[in-house]
């Protein structure tokens, strides 16, 4: 430790500490607790009611204890020893303060601050929160002639007890016929639904056939009753709030709950049930927005009164973007437009074997892009080979004519299954393929076994008018192996 | 560190509060029983009590040096010793009734002895760790100020020598020891603007800036002012010391009686405690 001594262990600062300590004890020994006082207390009277001696609080101004018990505050009981009648409220739970919830109640201090200076009057209204009792005095300090309000105006019974008709006798003056028919429809009990702040607590609006659930829940009071406004006369039906919006393209009428709840807008549902476009067979993922990049109405398709939809719409609608296509279109296709188009671009709906060429076996499986490149359909090849290239274990004696052996179930097992020329033909049991099949299979010859001479063939043939092109190609005449045909 | 950055940051924190003091009086009606007014008061003693106590235990227990310079806790004293009562005057709502009346007076007067405290502190030249500069060492100092001094005139011309001698050479103020330290801020003004003057006009005849020059004379008379006045002001602030002290021990106790009283009337938020 070094320097100066600290204060807390200076003599002198020490001593000086001490000092003042003493001497306000010695003050506090004399004067009493009127030292401690946070100010002077009410010098008001209360119609010069003296309780126990005293007409104020201000005659007892030093004698703190007659209303704060050391260590625990200010009591109730300390406040109804000279406050008797209050005593009595509170005992026979009758009059104001015993109406007052048992925590409220015990802090007379709360309604009734002092030490405010002589002047304040602890009984004044103004420092009393009325809410405290659950009703607020927000809306009621003035009477409709701009008066004061009394507490007698709503109190005025002689125990100070609140009469609900006081409520309805001072408003019927600003309007009758409105309090009549209030008070018919709700009760006369006006405490259950207004608690003086607007807020009409514990109202259940359902009692109004409008019950507030869903996202109504949370809308305020504000939102749908505009002031100078019946209440009754504000419209319950959905359109008097809500727009409907462009999406719906005014098909749908007024009738909102036909399709949507008060939980949200979102899921809608048509017939009780969430709707999912895709579940008609058409998905709208190609239908969002028109050809001049419009949004994409459901009356653009539904354009019935009873929300029906023609494919009409579909040949009206493309057919003014692009005629030329159009037209021949559904003169080959018809216009049964969604027997091939699903909305999505993919034809899933496109019956194939409309065409001449069925799609079975591994080609119901091939994407529509393997053989239509660049969105090109007409004029497809329908060949083999246009996709399909020799293999080279063919060693090119098979030619093209793949069905002869395959079949669009698999390349595998192949089988001569389209053998035109009967095989039966002759009387050799010793034929085989190379007998007629010499060099490739797409070649034959009938000369293995039929040993003509080429002079005698071309003189017969020549008798039968037979063009002498087609003397090699023996089946084109005799597909059956027959002499004739 | 900016010598006046603690009492800006208070400027700022007490805006702040009394910002939302005015706020609150507007809507409400400010009460030290009440929760926030009883809140301010506890909390703004809290802060004065961290003034007398973490500040005098810096400067004496040599061990606490790991805390930090003592120039840092002679700043946070002086936050907390200005926010502090700040806070205890909002609690008091602007009533100054019986014993409460009275710690808030011994407040104010300890405040403003504080502010006197920190006048006569400055007045003694101190090193950067906090440390009381010597005599020695400020002579020390005020002969390498010289030597600056005279090897920047040598390379200068007459007219800026000649300024320099008249500078050394002019008419001090005979005051006493207490006047020259409590009126030391109203010399160094006169003679910070009369030497500015000065080199302003020597600017214009020699055509290039002499700041070097005025900065060395400011220091060269500010170090003769504190060689001639340190004594004064050691003396002076152990003299404060004597009627600070007893001062800010009389409010604690004054606080303290302030605090059983609240207890014993159950008053603010004592109530929530039992």
């Amino acid at each position: 430790m070094v320097g100066r001594q600290h204060p807390f262990t200076s003599p002198l600062g020490c001593g000086t500490a001490i000092l003042a300590v003493a001497v306000i004890g010695i003050i506090t020994f004399f004067f009493g607790g009127t030292l401690y006082s946070p100010g002077p207390l009410s010098a008001v009277q209360d119609r010069g009611t003296s309780l126990k001696g005293f007409k104020s609080h201000a005659e007892f101004e030093n004698q703190c204890e007659l209303c704060h018990t050391p260590f625990k505050g200010i009591e109730a009981a300390r406040c109804e020893s000279c406050h008797a009648n209050i005593a009595q409220q509170r005992s026979a739970a009758g009059g104001f303060h015993g109406k007052l919830k048992v925590n409220e109640v015990s802090r007379c201090a709360a309604c009734h601050p002092d030490h405010r200076g002589a002047a304040f009057n602890p009984l004044d209204i103004t420092n009393f929160d009325h809410a405290r009792v659950g009703f607020s005095l927000a809306k009621h300090l003035r009477n409709y002639d701009n008066t004061l309000i009394e507490c007698k105006s709503c109190h005025n019974t002689q125990n100070f007890s609140f009469v609900s008709t006081s409520c309805a006798d001072c408003h019927a003056k600003k309007d009758k016929v409105f309090m009549v028919d209030h008070a018919a429809a709700f009760g006369a009990k006006c405490l259950t639904c207004h608690d003086g702040a607007d807020k009409m607590r514990g109202f259940d609006h359902a009692k109004v056939k409008f019950a507030l659930d869903g996202k109504h829940k949370t809308v305020t009071c504000a939102q749908c009753h505009k002031a100078d406004v019946d209440p009754k006369s504000v419209a319950t039906q959905c359109q008097a709030c809500h727009v409907e919006p462009k999406a719906h393209g005014g098909m749908f009428g007024t009738d909102c709950a036909a399709c949507h709840t008060t939980a949200g807008w979102t899921p809608a549902k048509m017939d009780g049930k969430s709707f999912d476009h895709a579940k008609t067979g058409f998905v709208l993922t190609s239908h969002q927005k028109n050809f001049d990049g419009s949004a994409f109405t459901c009356k653009n398709c539904h354009t019935g009164s009873d929300f029906k939809f023609t494919q009409q719409t579909c040949v009206d609608c493309h057919g003014k973007q692009n005629a030329s296509f159009m037209t021949p279109h559904i003169q080959k296709y018809g216009s049964d437009c969604q027997s091939c188009h699903d909305g999505s671009g993919t034809m899933k709906n496109f019956d194939h074997s409309k065409t001449t060429f069925v799609l079975d076996g591994k080609h119901a499986t091939t994407e529509c892009v393997k053989c239509h490149v660049n969105n090109k359909f007409k004029g497809t090849p329908k060949t083999c080979v246009s996709c399909h290239a020799d293999p080279k274990v063919h060693a090119g004696l098979f030619g093209t004519q793949c069905d002869s052996c395959h079949t669009t179930k698999a390349w595998t097992p192949a089988q001569l299954k389209n053998h035109r020329f009967p095989l039966n033909h002759g009387t050799r049991v010793d034929s085989t393929c190379k007998t007629c099949h010499t060099t490739t299979y797409t070649q034959y010859t009938c000369y293995g076994c039929h040993e003509h001479t080429q002079a005698n063939i071309e003189r017969k043939h020549r008798e039968e008018r037979v063009n002498m092109a087609d003397l090699p190609n023996c089946v084109k005449c005799h597909p059956t192996g027959k002499e004739k045909g | 560190m900016n010598e006046s950055l603690e009492l800006k940051l208070s400027a700022l924190v007490a805006s702040i509060m009394g910002g939302a003091y005015i706020a609150y009086a507007i809507y409400m009606r400010p009460d030290g029983g009440s929760d926030l007014g009883h809140a301010l008061g506890i909390i703004g003693t809290l802060l004065m009590l961290m003034t007398e106590f973490f500040y005098s235990a810096r400067k004496r227990i040599s061990w606490l040096g790991w805390a930090g310079p003592l120039r840092w806790w002679l700043s946070v004293h002086i936050f907390t010793g200005l926010v502090g009562p700040f806070m205890v005057l909002l609690h008091s709502a602007f009533r100054f009734n019986g014993e409460a009346g009275w710690t808030m007076l011994l407040t104010a007067l300890v405040v403003g002895s504080g502010f006197l405290g920190r006048y006569l502190y400055t007045a003694i030249p101190h090193s950067l760790a906090g440390a009381e500069a010597t005599a020695d060492e400020l002579m020390i100092n005020a002969d390498k100020i010289q030597s600056s001094l005279s090897s920047v005139a040598a390379k200068r011309s007459a007219a800026v020598q000649v300024l320099i001698e008249a500078d050394a050479k002019r008419k001090r103020r005979q005051r006493g020891d207490l006047l020259l330290v409590l009126l030391r801020s109203w010399d160094e003004w006169l003679y910070t603007r009369n030497l500015h003057n000065q080199i302003r006009d020597l600017e214009k005849t020699e055509k290039r800036r002499l700041s070097d020059i005025e900065s060395l004379l400011t220091r060269r008379r500010n170090l003769e002012r504190q060689i001639r006045s340190m004594e004064a002001a050691r003396r002076m602030l152990s003299l404060w010391h004597i009627a600070h002290v007893p001062m800010g021990m009389a409010l604690f106790g004054s606080a303290a009686i302030h605090v059983v009283a609240t207890i014993y009337f159950k008053a603010g938020l004592w109530r929530l405690l039992w």
